[in-house]
């Protein structure tokens, strides 16, 4: 495994076979996003927040409670260009990368904060790997560790991307199919959760895309 | 009836309080998030004509003793208004973001912007399953209601930063995610085009219409002729429905072309995923609100793409493996769409009273004066079909392989794609890959139609922002 330096990545993202292709859309400003062996990326508009008042707490052995009460313990919120999204201290959101990325079956990819961002306490990302021929934009988890609340605009450099490449390929086989915006957690799908989880109830259906009810 | 001076206080007590119930209800809708300034601005006026209304029914209650009939009248007039705005308050109440297609919403507004620059459109949802619009300036409506009850400075203050030409495109609430049948929203966007043409033309056809009404109410009557009276008003009726008929054809037709002629074939097969829901050949009568039946409409619409050159071209030169397999298959679904015009059954249904029928041929005389209409004031504006296919064909390689249809060109070497030709990409693999929704439904095809509007609602989205990005850097280099 060897992270892709500046031209490799551009390499990549000309390769001549069009279905293995590195895609990474919208590079909005490619010369100062593509940096030396990463690439910087922005901050999209929806958000998913935790309802506290409304939930006293998760078990992931109910399956079924989690599914049909994911809408009731978090809502997606979309924030337009140009507003602001406040994240308070200690406070958790999902957010998502604005960019989509289409990962070839040889390159894989870790996403990291930014240390211009970290350095005021947003903490960014903490399941960092995306497999190769992941199709989607990534979710972000957002902490402020911080001490004051920090306002964040859709579209701002946020994370970055080190990609690299991987021995032999793979194809991806996760839950997460081409999203759009940040996706709920799925960990009550685990199929040996049964093992672990007594009580753990069956698991009935896998939903796509499964989405809560807006506010 | 007047009322008893205590019973009036109580009323004109109720009337303040209703007023000052739509204020406190828009300041609340206000400050929801929409995903552009036009619900937020609707719903300010609302709440800013409210607070006006109360003072002003403040003012009217101390005159009451003195003209009571006519202050009566003026306070029931405004009761009667603030309940309306009331009601129409529902419109910025659903317009928030959450229940809107919200990566669409400021294409959209760019679209309408392109063809009626002083127009300004408000989208929300609605339980009916049904796309539709206010023709109506809504301003212009509150304004003419409130010119009569307020000073004209007071006017100027309320409308202060509301715009002119302002209206409310509906769309069905559970088709928010379905991208592809929101091409229909450029049908509704058509109609203030139809508008502007029926307000344009000359009313000659009422000369036709009536000669042909005479001769045919008195051919009727040879027998036993009506008295001069009645038969004037039979006339005036017969011409009045047969205008009716020939103005609800024209506004919707001229509609379709319009979506057509914006959109290309994306407005056509979204037209028809509307119409195949439906009987394609009723009469336009009060049954079915006058409506053209839907194969005359679809009639007109293919006539509109093949009039613009809109058949699907030969693909471009590419590395993906089923191009020439889209250009095919859209031929195949407009040639399918052919033998549904082509069969007149329609014709039967509108040649079975001579007054729709004297309508539409009426409505057929007309369309080249449409068609002249449209390219004069929007020519220029319509895509040019080699540009919408060229795009079009490039960006499906894209849905194919998972990725939004946002973009032209390759690595970091890339340029946002035009709204029109991202859904015509989405229309392109929906009818060359999806055709068959049993397989779909299996999960045999992926991308399915759910991943599909997912990603051309995203590219829409991202397209858009790329545009603009790409406006303010060239903004930052001046």
């Amino acid at each position: 495994m060897s992270i892709l330096t500046r031209a490799e990545i551009e390499t990549a993202m000309r390769r001549e076979e069009p279905g293995n292709r590195l895609i990474i859309t919208p590079l909005l400003a490619p010369k100062k996003q593509i940096t030396e062996a990463s690439v910087d990326v922005r901050l999209g508009n929806e958000f998913i927040l935790i309802r506290k008042r409304t939930f006293a707490s998760l078990d992931i052995a109910a399956r079924e409670s989690v599914r049909s009460k994911i809408g009731v313990y978090q809502e997606k919120v979309r924030i337009e260009f140009h507003e602001q999204f406040v994240l308070h201290p200690h406070q958790l959101v999902l957010g998502s990368t604005l960019e989509y990325f289409k990962l070839p079956d040889d390159i894989g990819a870790y996403l990291m904060g930014r240390s211009s961002w970290g350095r005021l306490g947003l903490v960014i990302e903490t399941a960092a790997s995306v497999a190769p021929q992941f199709r989607g934009c990534v979710t972000l988890e957002l902490v402020n560790v911080g001490e004051v609340p920090l306002i964040l605009y859709p579209g701002v450099r946020i994370a970055q991307v080190v990609f690299h490449t991987t021995k032999g390929s793979s194809t991806y086989a996760g839950r997460y199919v081409c999203p759009t915006g940040p996706q709920f957690s799925r960990v009550h799908e685990d199929d040996d959760l049964g093992f672990w989880c007594p009580g753990a109830t069956e698991q009935t259906r896998i939903i796509d895309d499964a989405e809560p009810a807006g506010p | 009836m007047e009322l008893p001076q205590e019973f009036f206080d109580s009323y004109v007590g109720d009337c303040i309080g209703r007023c000052r119930a739509v204020e406190e209800r828009s300041a609340a809708i206000a400050s929801s998030e929409f995903p552009s300034a036009n619900p937020r601005k609707f719903a300010q006026l609302i709440g800013r004509i409210a607070g006006t209304l109360a003072r002003e029914l403040e003012k009217s209650h101390p005159r009451y003793a003195g003209d009571p009939s006519n202050v009566l009248n003026i306070i029931r007039f405004i009761d009667d208004f603030v309940q309306e705005l009331g009601a129409d308050l529902r419109y910025a109440e659903g317009a928030v973001t959450a229940k809107l297609p919200w990566s669409l919403t400021r294409p959209l507004e760019d679209l309408i912007a392109r063809y009626l620059p002083m127009r300004k459109v408000m989208l929300r949802p609605q339980w009916k399953h049904n796309y539709s619009i206010i023709i109506d300036d809504l301003g212009r409506l509150y304004r003419d209601e409130l010119r009569n009850l307020i000073a004209q400075h007071e006017l100027s203050r309320v409308f202060a930063d509301f715009p002119e030409g302002f209206h409310i495109v509906s769309f069905p609430s559970i088709e928010r995610k379905n991208a592809l049948l929101h091409c229909d929203l450029a049908h509704e966007i058509g109609h203030l085009v139809a508008e502007l043409f029926l307000e344009s033309e000359k009313a000659d056809y009422l000369i036709d219409f009536r000669e042909r009404i005479v001769q045919q109410t008195r051919e009727e009557s040879r027998d036993k002729p009506l008295p001069p009276l009645w038969e004037q008003q039979e006339i005036i009726d017969r011409l009045d429905r047969a205008a009716l008929i020939r103005r609800r054809g024209l506004e919707e037709l001229i509609s379709d072309i319009f979506a057509v002629r914006a959109l290309g074939p994306a407005a056509l097969l979204a037209l028809l995923g509307i119409a195949a829901g439906q009987s394609p050949d009723l009469t336009p009568d009060e049954k079915s609100a006058f409506y053209p039946p839907w194969r005359t409409r679809l009639r007109f619409a293919l006539q509109a793409l093949e009039d613009g050159g809109l058949r699907p071209p030969k693909p471009p030169d590419s590395k993906f493996p089923f191009m020439a397999d889209i250009q095919r298959e859209l031929n195949n679904a407009l040639t399918r769409l052919r033998e549904i015009v082509d069969v007149e059954s329609d014709r039967r249904s509108i040649d079975e009273d001579w007054l729709v029928r004297l309508a539409y041929e009426s409505i057929s005389a007309t369309m080249p004066g449409v068609r002249g209409f449209l390219d004069r004031e929007y020519g220029p504006r319509f895509p040019s079909p080699d540009s919408l296919f060229d795009q079009a064909y490039r960006l499906v390689p894209r849905l194919w392989d998972g990725v939004p249809p946002n973009e032209l060109g390759e690595g970091s070497d890339t340029r946002p794609a035009a709204l029109e030709s991202i859904l015509n990409a989405a229309w392109f693999y929906r009818v060359t890959f999806l055709k068959d929704p049993v397989a779909q439904a299996a999960g045999a095809v992926r991308p399915d139609l759910r991943v599909l509007n997912r990603l051309t609602l995203k590219a829409a989205e991202l397209a858009y922002i790329q545009g603009r990005y790409r406006e303010w850097v060239e903004a930052a280099k001046k």
